[in-house]
């Protein structure tokens, strides 16, 4: 088979005899075919000479691969990147959308129709993501050297939803290419509907042109194999044929591989242009919404086995339900002294690396433990389920209720409570997820003691610790007049130092370690180049007024040469799913060659929080930190621990150019799951790391020239959402979805 | 008597014009050298971006009544002259070249004046970025 692909995606390929022996009969017998007699009577009036060598060969490679489909497996189509960047065949889009929560990068050479006379080469970066199961976004990067085109281009589709599959109800998407932007090279609208049948995927659509998928356009996927795939499609300027090969994994690991390879039957044929790209998953947990028992006898298991699928709960549940649970490793006698027990307790967190720990006891029916968690980052969840864990493997169940309470920089900002019976099942016993949920209590009113008395003794103290932060930063300037992709690598060095109860002394390095020559002396990005720096040093106060609303205090040298303040309001009423945050900032520069010499930033917003898409939307609102004035939306959702956002912004410069601004971010951790132990100096990784690509919305004809400062919301890493709350996660409609993530990360750290 | 009235009136009215024109040097008198000169104007809005490798040019409009001798003159902050890649016409005020790479920046406080030798008119002060077209990206997302 690897011979017939190559034959063809290049006909000089050398075969095997055996091979050769085979197409040449199969050809043959082609011939004969008024069918294909008529077909490649048709290529030929193309083009006669070039085009019968390919369409014989074309052909013959079919038919191999017609007898060889009754080996596949005939489960779905799987979903590829297009030559275009869209999900679809070479050229055309398909109805289908990238995989939720997946992202699609493929890198071409093929060349467009308007240069392709003009410039031997192109290169084409492409990708998307599937932001929802009915929508992707993506992005085009197109390099043409000869021609001076370096562009950047977006691209978007929304599957049709709610038509359910079956024959003739075939899948409908609408679609955008190249949206926005000064230039429009690939600019087109589509409509486009995909049907499968047997082993094929038919798509047909119709565009708005200019070019490609001007008209009607439509192609064809044939299955092969469960990784190799034969397409033939009309873009509405060219016919080509191709095929792909998808490897769904990568030793073990759920990344994928495609090669595309296609040729046009109109434009020299028999010249194949490539694609190469990858896939992979932002994460393993945005499809647990549903999530099913696990099985009474699992054995310990690994964070990429938990994701859960949808469908089968009640059964699966009251099967769970009745079967035996496996054994609680319960490492203490119900003989010990309650006290011993507690004290036990404390002594596990600690060792874990749990820091101002308290347990106390009302004397018997409630149980409390108070934790702060710093070594468990990506997820504050994790150190909440191995404080859970340690807690109910440890005691004997003699407590009605076991309170817990989550504590970030000393001070109280959750308490979960339920039934420690609840908990305990929970742990050893997945299908008892429903019960839990139904008694857990969660509230950010952290409750008064009680009566409860604590134990005394070494809590492991938060206090004069510190950490240093280490991590990358990136600044990029892509598709510019000097260059395709510039870019400025720096070596990050964030220290906190544990001040008193909610402060922090901040201090950040910012290293220059590499970049592209335009940021050399004397090239376009030098200014954006500094020297090594001191580039932070502020002083945070962080309180908690009252249950829901919390105040961040900030002073110092916020950015190079700029003092001042910079504090935040953040309300969150309810169980969480709403926010409302004000931000004031004022610094003042000791520059006079800074612009501008006196920043003041108010900012109000609101944020929703919608739990079972793990997403969120917040508008803001106000004088940004350049001075400009106006809103900005920012979309954003979880992906696991890896949040996407896309976000557009629209404010007046302080020289009153109203200017627009679309991005994507990605933030994700940059840190080991489980972090080294916090103490005097802990070393470790950013836990909220982002990087977001952003470009000028402009009129056709407008120049996008590049801009970093409109409508900057003055985020710095101590911030409330992020440190206080989860990077916006602590809150309850987030915890009940994620209720399995608790035992999943105790069964892979915390036994 | 309201005939004579009237042509004695045009008389003397078309003599008070007369003298008028022949001080300030209008019509077919030779242009008069001493006196105040006719007032004149300088306007116009300019780009306040250049991008690299494109074309940048402006010329301010002038308008009065006497638009000849006119001298045309330019100021700067920083850098305090002209960067090379930036021509200025003192003829017409035309500001205009094509930056290079190198260039990119910021001019700041960039005044176009005229004179005719006794008066003095500006445009207001502006700032001239010299950038690119694209798209920036950059870690620690759209905060700081």
């Amino acid at each position: 088979m690897a011979s017939s692909f190559f034959l063809f995606v290049d006909v000089d390929y050398p075969l095997s005899c055996d091979t050769i022996a085979t197409l040449y009969l199969i050809k043959r017998a082609c011939c004969k075919s008024v069918f294909m007699k008529s077909f490649i009577s048709q290529a030929s009036s193309i083009q006669k000479t070039a085009m019968r060598p390919v369409v014989f060969h074309c052909i013959a490679l079919w038919l191999v691969l017609l007898m060889n489909a009754a080996f596949a497996n005939a489960a779905e189509f799987p979903n590829a990147i297009s030559l275009q960047g869209f999900t679809g065949l070479l050229n055309t889009p398909n109805a289908e959308v990238t995989e939720e929560g997946t992202v699609n990068a493929l890198y071409s050479n093929q060349i467009e129709p308007q240069w392709r006379d003009l410039a031997p080469h192109e290169d084409n970066y492409l990708f998307s993501v599937g932001f929802f199961s009915f929508a992707e976004f993506g992005g085009r990067l197109t390099n043409v050297p000869a021609v001076s085109i370096r562009d950047l281009s977006a691209n978007v589709k929304i599957k049709i939803p709610f038509i359910p599959r079956g024959f003739y109800l075939p899948d409908i998407a609408l679609g955008m290419q190249d949206v926005g932007g000064g230039s429009k090279h690939f600019q087109t609208k589509y409509i486009v509907a995909s049907e499968e049948l047997w082993r094929f995927r038919f798509s047909l659509g119709a565009g708005t042109g200019p070019d490609r998928m001007k008209g009607v356009f439509g192609g064809a996927e044939f299955k092969a194999f469960d990784w190799f795939y034969l397409i033939g499609e009309n873009d509405g300027k060219d016919t080509n044929v191709g095929a792909r090969l998808v490897a769904p994994e990568l030793f073990g690991y759920p990344l994928g591989l495609q090669i595309s390879a296609k040729t046009s039957l109109d434009y020299r044929p028999g010249n194949t242009q490539f694609g190469l790209g990858f896939q992979f998953p932002l994460g393993n947990e945005h499809l647990d919404r549903s999530p099913l028992p696990e099985k009474a006898n699992e054995v310990k298991q690994t964070s990429s086995e938990t994701k859960i699928t949808a469908g089968s709960l009640p059964n699966e549940s009251e099967k769970m339900a009745q079967a035996p649970s496996a054994a609680p490793a319960v490492v203490t006698g119900k003989g010990s002294a309650p006290g011993a027990d507690l004290q036990r307790v404390r002594e596990k967190l600690t060792t874990e690396g749990f820091e101002n720990v308290r347990v106390g006891t009302n004397g018997g029916s409630l149980l409390v433990v108070e934790y702060e968690n710093n070594r468990y980052n990506h997820n504050e969840l994790d150190g909440l389920g191995i404080v859970i864990g340690i807690v109910v493997d440890t005691l004997p169940g003699e407590y009605e209720t076991f309170r817990v309470i989550v504590k970030k920089q000393d001070i109280a900002v959750l308490e979960l409570s339920a039934p420690f019976s609840d908990f305990r099942a929970f742990l050893h016993d997945a299908g008892k997820y429903r019960e839990l949920n139904e008694h857990l209590r969660i509230t950010e009113n952290v409750g008064k003691d009680e009566g409860v008395d604590y134990l005394v003794g070494p809590s492991n103290s938060s206090w004069l610790d510190s950490s240093l932060v280490v991590y990358p930063g990136l600044k990029t300037f892509v598709a510019t007049e000097v260059g395709t992709f510039d870019y400025l690598l720096s070596a990050k060095l964030d220290y906190f130092f544990n001040a008193w109860k909610g402060a922090v002394v901040n201090a950040r390095w910012d290293i220059p370690v590499a970049w592209s020559e335009n940021f050399d002396n004397g090239k376009a990005f030098r200014s954006d180049r500094a020297g090594s720096q001191l580039d932070r040093l502020m002083l945070f106060q962080a309180i908690k007024v009252v249950p829901g609303l919390m105040v961040n205090l900030g002073g110092g040298m916020i950015v190079p040469d700029y003092h001042g303040t910079l504090n935040e309001v953040m309300w969150t009423p309810s169980d969480g799913a709403h926010r409302f945050t004000i931000k004031q900032a004022y610094a003042t520069s000791s520059d006079v060659q800074d612009l501008p010499q006196k920043r003041e930033t108010y900012l109000g917003s609101y944020r929703y929080y919608f739990s079972p898409l793990n997403l969120s939307f917040k508008v803001t609102v106000g004088r940004f930190f350049d001075n400009d004035e106006g809103f900005r939306l920012d979309m954003k959702r979880f992906f696991g621990d890896t949040a996407l956002s896309v976000y557009y912004a629209n404010s007046q410069t302080t020289f009153r150019d109203r200017v627009q601004i679309g991005g994507v971010m990605i933030a994700l951790p940059l840190t080991p799951r489980r972090d080294m132990k916090p103490g005097i100096l802990q070393l470790k990784g950013y836990d909220d790391w982002s990087y977001a690509q952003e470009t000028k919305i402009v009129a056709p004809g407008e120049s996008n020239t590049v801009s970093t400062s409109t409508g900057v919301d003055p985020v710095l890493p101590y911030n409330l959402e992020r440190v206080f709350y989860n990077r916006d996660r602590l809150n309850e409609p987030y915890i009940r979805e994620h209720l399995l993530r608790l035992r999943e990360v105790y069964r892979a750290y915390g036994q | 008597m309201g005939k004579r009235l009237g042509i004695l009136l045009n008389v003397v009215g078309i003599g008070l014009v007369m003298m008028i024109m022949a001080l300030y040097g209008c019509g077919n008198n030779s242009v008069s050298t001493v006196g105040p000169a006719e007032p004149f104007y300088i306007s116009g809005t300019p780009n306040t971006t250049a991008i690299v490798g494109q074309l940048y040019t402006f010329t301010p409009s002038i308008s009065g009544v006497d638009t000849s001798n006119l001298t045309f003159s330019i100021t700067t902050v920083s850098p305090s002259t002209l960067p090379a890649w930036l021509n200025f016409n003192p003829q017409n005020g035309t500001l205009s070249g094509t930056p290079a790479s190198s260039d990119v920046g910021l001019i700041s406080g960039i005044v176009i004046s005229v004179s005719n030798g006794t008066v003095n008119e500006s445009l207001p002060a502006f700032n001239l970025t010299v950038t690119v077209t694209g798209s920036t990206g950059s870690s620690g997302g759209t905060g700081l």
